[in-house]
């Protein structure tokens, strides 16, 4: 089966600090996977070379077999990866609702008016976040932020989620009721997750792949 | 930014048909660039040692009548300081003969400085404390009690008040009104009188040159300084906002003797505005001032308007398309505070030097009415810039991604998400800069086509054929129209805030 995500002997670097160092890696398509590893490994700038918000200084990063970036060229726009990210700060429109939030979401996507809006009332009911979909972000709690930005993550229906310790901070209930449309996405629309995470534990109910960063490199991959 | 510097380029390069610049490098000459640096000294250091303490003090306190506070010391700042020239020199026979030395020359000079250089270092210091992340002041807090809080404060925000003491001084020497009332000429009196008695406008330029050439070794490290530390604090992440944090009777006890010191220098003027009123005459006083007012406002708003509105646009232009690089950002932040610190009548004249060697195809552009507007919109473009940079580093990063990953086209994003989040900044902008147009004397008498007048200029006619209760009634005047706009402004943050 074709990877949903190749990546190639990447390198990264801020200034003269290397942050990722030839890394190669490949997901297939409905394999979660769980990346870990210690603050400062690179987690968050893998994802972001892979959402294509960054270029890599070197190496290629190919998504569905077509090459989304190779060297410092990003050659697919972000926009059109079918990838969605759910960022450590979330990362909302503060000023809109949270309807507001995620049918902008859905601007670049091809639907019609009604089927936005069908969307968008979908994926905030799933994220049991409907009863505030009038309220402006700024006025939500954290909790219920994280719902509003996963609502809009899963409304484009990605075939790569990218989730950037999307539980930080959260209790088990509420980190249940994240992993729940979570789930159902990736039942629904066979959507892959790559979930960055310091807690083992979250990889099970994901049935994802254990995967491990440290100084730029993958080292376990399990 | 190059069709901002073009006037101050123009202006440059029009000083070489007077000769070279050291010609008038002179006796009498030398005297009044000795004058105008001590003046730019002494207001920079008094309005630092007032301003700062006091600005970083209140930054972390919270008091009843605050904002009452805040609109008393916003008052001088959109004022022009020829109007606070007069009213302290009205105080002059409030007090005994031996002591009026300290409303006149130098000294009277020095106060109408302070007047308006210390509101700017107190409000610099003020905004620049309350942007203390609130778990740094918590740990100082903790490790260091409040004496340690407020060292840690004051040093944070000093980069910022010393900038703008230094811009307090240099708007004092900037203005040729003060001088004349208090009978201390500087190098603004010097250019305003080769280009208006002398009809020259190169050697009015090769002094303002001169001026600029000298300021320079000075000014430049300290654009260089200011904008290297505003790209690092002022547009960095920002973090959880400090709170009101002032425990104690100590630091409450400093910190109303210092406003209560404050108020004094302001109140100082103020007797000086009604000392005049006492008469029966005061009514034909007003009745006259409300003509006058009434003769020239629609010039001086549509001034204003231009200038805030062309300002505002073009800061908001360059904050986009300057974004998040950071050498991107600091040039702007380097252009900004260099181009705020040239003498501002070097841009005036190279305005209307340009106005006079352009085609009549220009003429709407920069002779016809609303050309003093242009010349104003490029000379303020820094305040919406910096306000504008400012706002826009308040928008997480994340959020511009979020709407590059989702395909969001970038006018619906810019007009539903970062617009309604840069606008307060924008309208505190185009207060600001339409306040500055209408308080500015010096380019505008360069810059007004003939038979136009603001209301700036039709007082600063009348300084010396006028009784003092006509200057008070003018000034008064000048003062509630500025005060209105600010007050509309309050209300309408109040409702914003509440809903």
């Amino acid at each position: 089966m074709c990877p949903l995500l190749e990546i190639e002997n990447i390198e990264k670097s801020f200034g003269k600090s290397p942050v990722l160092a030839g890394l190669s890696w490949s997901v297939c398509p409905g394999k979660n996977v769980l990346l870990n590893g210690p603050s400062g490994s690179g987690k968050s700038t893998l994802l972001r070379l892979i959402a294509g918000l960054d270029v890599p200084g070197r190496g290629t990063i190919r998504v569905e077999g077509r090459i989304a970036s190779h060297d410092t060229r990003l050659i697919i726009p972000p926009c059109q990866r079918g990838i969605a990210m759910v960022f450590q700060d979330l990362g909302l429109w503060a000023n809109l609702t949270a309807r507001q939030n995620v049918l902008l979401g859905l601007a670049g996507s091809r639907l019609t008016r009604s089927e936005k809006q069908q969307r968008a009332e979908d994926a905030l009911g799933l994220c049991q976040i409907s009863f505030k979909a009038g309220e402006r972000c700024f006025r939500l709690s954290v909790g219920e932020q994280q719902r509003v930005a996963l609502a809009r993550a899963i409304a484009v229906r990605p075939k790569l989620l990218l989730l950037d310790e999307p539980f930080t901070g959260l209790d088990l209930v509420l980190k249940q009721s994240l992993l729940d449309p979570i789930l159902e996405l990736w039942r629904a629309h066979d959507t892959t997750v790559i979930l960055v995470s310091h807690y083992p534990a979250d990889a099970m109910p994901l049935s994802a792949a254990f995967v491990t960063l440290e100084n730029g490199r993958i080292l376990n991959n399990s | 930014m190059g069709l901002a510097l073009l006037p101050t380029i123009h202006s440059i390069f029009s000083t070489t048909n007077v000769g070279p610049l050291l010609d008038s490098f002179h006796g009498p000459l030398v005297a009044v660039l000795k004058r105008t640096f001590l003046l730019l000294g002494t207001v920079s250091v008094g309005a630092l040692v007032l301003g700062w303490p006091l600005g970083t003090l209140m930054g972390l306190a919270q008091f009843p009548g605050q904002r009452l506070f805040f609109a008393a010391l916003a008052v001088p700042m959109f004022t022009p300081s020829s109007l606070w020239a007069i009213a302290i020199s009205s105080v002059r026979p409030l007090v005994a003969y031996r002591h009026q030395w300290w409303f006149d020359g130098f000294c009277g000079a020095v106060l109408t400085g302070l007047v308006q250089a210390l509101p700017l270092v107190y409000f610099a210091s003020y905004f620049l404390s309350r942007t203390v992340p609130g778990s740094r002041i918590d740990a100082t807090l903790l490790a260091a009690g409040w004496r340690g809080l407020l060292w840690v404060c004051a040093r944070f925000c000093l980069p910022a008040a010393l900038a703008a003491a230094v811009l307090g001084g240099l708007l004092a020497i900037a203005d040729p009104g003060p001088a004349q009332i208090m009978g201390y000429h500087g190098m603004a009196s010097e250019i305003l009188i080769s280009f208006s008695a002398r009809y020259n406008a190169a050697l009015a330029a090769q002094k303002a040159v001169l001026m600029a050439l000298l300021l320079l070794p000075l000014l430049f490290p300290l654009a260089w300084m200011t904008a290297a530390w505003s790209e690092t604090h002022l547009l960095g992440r920002d973090t959880r906002r400090a709170c009101p944090k002032l425990f104690g009777i100590f630091p409450w006890a400093v910190l109303f003797a210092w406003g209560a010191l404050l108020m004094v220098l302001l109140a100082l003027p103020i007797a000086g505005f009604l000392r005049p009123l006492k008469s029966s005459q005061t009514p034909q006083s007003f009745h006259f001032a409300w003509a006058v007012f009434k003769a020239s406002v629609p010039t001086t708003i549509r001034y204003c308007l231009t200038a805030a509105t062309l300002a505002s646009l073009l800061g908001l232009f360059l904050t986009l398309i300057t974004g998040r690089k950071h050498q991107g950002r600091f040039l702007l932040l380097l252009f900004c505070f260099v181009f705020l610190s040239a003498p501002a009548s070097l841009h005036a004249l190279g305005f209307a030097g340009i106005a006079s060697q352009l085609p009549d195809c220009f003429d709407f552009l920069t002779r016809r009415g609303n050309a003093p507007g242009i010349a104003f919109a490029l000379r303020w473009l820094p305040i919406p810039t910096l306000f504008c940079l400012r706002a826009w580093s308040l928008v997480p990063e994340t959020s511009h991604d979020s709407a590059v990953l989702h395909g969001v086209p970038a006018v619906q994003y810019h007009w539903k998400v970062t617009l309604p989040q840069l606008l307060p900044f924008l309208i505190c902008a185009f207060l600001l800069v339409a306040l500055q147009t209408a308080a500015d004397v010096s380019s505008t008498l360069i810059l007004l086509p003939p038979g136009a007048s603001t209301f700036t200029t039709r007082i600063f006619g009348v300084i010396d054929s006028t009784t003092d209760r006509t200057l008070s009634a003018l000034c008064l005047l000048y003062i509630g129209a500025g005060v209105a706009p600010l007050g509309v402004m309050s209300i309408l943050s109040g409702l914003r805030r509440r809903f």
